[in-house]
């Protein structure tokens, strides 16, 4: 295993443990795994990841590295966390945003809309690039976020207008 | 999303993040992670590209005539089991490549992954009119694996199979045949059939033939065993059936398998069995024997601290119930898929721990 030091281990959490706490969020309607899945991506990241041609580059390896993650969560039912009490005390996950209006409209939404949904509009990335951190076509992405927000001007109603962007 | 929705979508998830101390919790469980020197898996760039030589030999031996897919069992597998453990599916588990067409569908066995004694089998299923698939809840009317696969062992087998469809707008979707086998994986040839593709009501009680065709093919199983052996020498506990001699405990990346007899059944335990012999036919009495003869404690620990509470393993097999002295195997496959040895730490067999050394 190749070795890594403090400095590393703290640049990775500041830089991505609350892009990875939002995803997870997203994915799994949930704050409970966020910090197991930063464990494993940032495992990942200090001792394979390959090398980056770019902050950006780097950045979407993370995401969907942490995706991946998300996914075998969703896919996991036995697994539990035991602790001693005083550990299990402060393992407290994050609390989570009031899940009102949009927020809840959206984290309503089926995951094959709410993802590309949140990357796109508070990640900002493009489609391709969506395409890309998801392993799907960016056809696909564009007939998904289309669907995702017909079914969020439907549930949102009045209040938020009907024009799209 | 307009103006108004996206400012406040964005607004509410900027208040989402970890504080400073859960911050500097994480960094110090990185660094103890490091010093127990858990492993993870190497940079695998050189692994896959031998890998996908040999997987592609295999293809051509295994698959004969039909062969659609030549690639890496983990990739026909990332559904499954996602991307974290390639390198153990691609050692374990081997691409297949087999096809057959009928009624417009073309069914295609992708790659098996299996040990001794458990088989994962996964198929995928295409659309020849290049539809995607209505997202439904889908079965085979028949699907005779299982049956096929008892005959092959010479035993029971026990698992769960499930439909997956990961991008509703192709016209792909898979299959996953998961088992245990109780008498261990056989080697050899196995024809698979499965007939009309059908989608179940939204009660779960009537389902509607939606593709009307026979499939039927034939592959190789040939299992790399992956399983390491825990017991030094038979161990003797005291279980809720009685004191019991386990003569087996071994585990791999796909599942575990606990084999014993019991030396002396409790009166309760005995009373149990007496009543389900004595129970008129079709109907289980109040208290089940076996339940008492297979409800062992059996729990893994891995090394980064959490627990996988395996009493909840839903495959067993019992031998000579009606004598004072019945023989029981418990195993199943992990429902999380796939868990490198290097990641376990010990497992507890009613309370008796036994460390696991990955080889």
């Amino acid at each position: 295993m190749e070795r890594f030091d403090r400095a590393q281990a703290e640049y990775l959490v500041q830089t991505y443990a609350d892009l990875i706490l939002r995803l997870s969020y997203t994915y799994l309607r949930s704050t409970q795994d966020a910090e197991d899945i930063c464990q494993t991506v940032f495992l990942k990241y200090l001792t394979a990841a390959p090398p980056f041609e770019s902050p950006a580059h780097e950045r979407a390896w993370i995401l969907k590295t942490a995706v991946n993650a998300c996914k075998d969560v969703l896919r996991s039912a036995w697994r539990t966390r035991t602790c001693g009490l005083e550990a299990c005390g402060e393992a407290a996950a994050p609390p989570m945003p009031e899940d009102h209006g949009v927020l809840a409209a959206v984290q309503a939404l089926p995951e094959l809309y709410r993802v590309p949904l949140y990357l796109h509009y508070y990640e900002g990335y493009t489609f391709r690039e969506i395409a890309e951190i998801l392993n799907i076509r960016p056809a696909t992405v564009n007939s998904r976020i289309d669907r995702g927000r017909r079914r969020l001007r439907k549930s949102l109603g009045g209040e938020y207008g009907e024009q799209g962007t | 999303m307009v103006n108004k929705a996206h400012k406040e979508y964005q607004d509410m998830l900027h208040t989402l993040h970890f504080s400073e101390e859960q911050k500097a919790r994480m960094v110090e469980r990185l660094m103890r992670t490091q010093e127990a020197g858990q492993t993870t898996p190497p940079r695998t760039r050189q692994v896959r590209r031998v890998a996908l030589a040999a997987a592609a030999a295999a293809a051509v031996l295994a698959a004969g005539a039909g062969a659609a897919y030549v690639g890496l069992a983990s990739d026909a597998f990332a559904s499954v089991f996602g991307t974290a453990h390639t390198e153990i599916i691609d050692k374990i588990g081997y691409p297949v490549g087999v096809s057959a067409s009928d009624a417009g569908v073309t069914i295609t066995a992708d790659a098996i992954v299996a040990d001794r004694s458990n088989l994962s089998v996964i198929f995928t299923l295409t659309r020849a009119d290049g539809q995607p698939w209505e997202q439904a809840s889908y079965r085979f009317a028949e699907d005779d694996l299982s049956r096929a696969m008892a005959w092959k062992a010479g035993s029971g087998n026990h698992g769960a199979s499930w439909f997956v469809d990961d991008d509703p707008q192709d016209a792909e979707m898979q299959y996953i045949q998961q088992m245990t086998v109780s008498n261990g994986v056989p080697k050899g040839k196995i024809t698979a059939t499965f007939r009309d593709l059908q989608i179940w009501d939204e009660a779960y009680r009537k389902s509607t033939t939606v593709v009307d065709g026979t499939w039927k093919m034939t592959f190789d199983l040939q299992c790399a065993d992956s399983s390491v052996e825990l017991l030094e020498r038979p161990l003797t506990v005291q279980t809720d059936g009685g004191m019991a001699r386990i003569q087996k405990v071994t585990v791999s990346p796909l599942g575990f398998q606990v084999a014993g007899v019991y030396e002396q059944l409790n009166a309760q335990t005995q009373a149990a069995l007496q009543e389900m012999r004595d129970a008129p036919g079709g109907r289980m009495p109040d208290r089940n024997g076996y339940d008492q003869l297979t409800s062992l404690p059996i729990v893994l620990h891995l090394k980064d601290g959490s627990t996988i509470d395996l009493r909840k393993a839903t495959g067993y097999s019992l031998q000579d119930t009606a004598s004072d002295h019945p023989a029981f195997q418990i195993g199943d496959s992990f429902v999380d898929g796939i868990i490198p040895l290097a990641d376990m730490d010990y497992m507890t067999v009613c309370g008796v721990q036994l460390p696991i050394r990955a080889e």
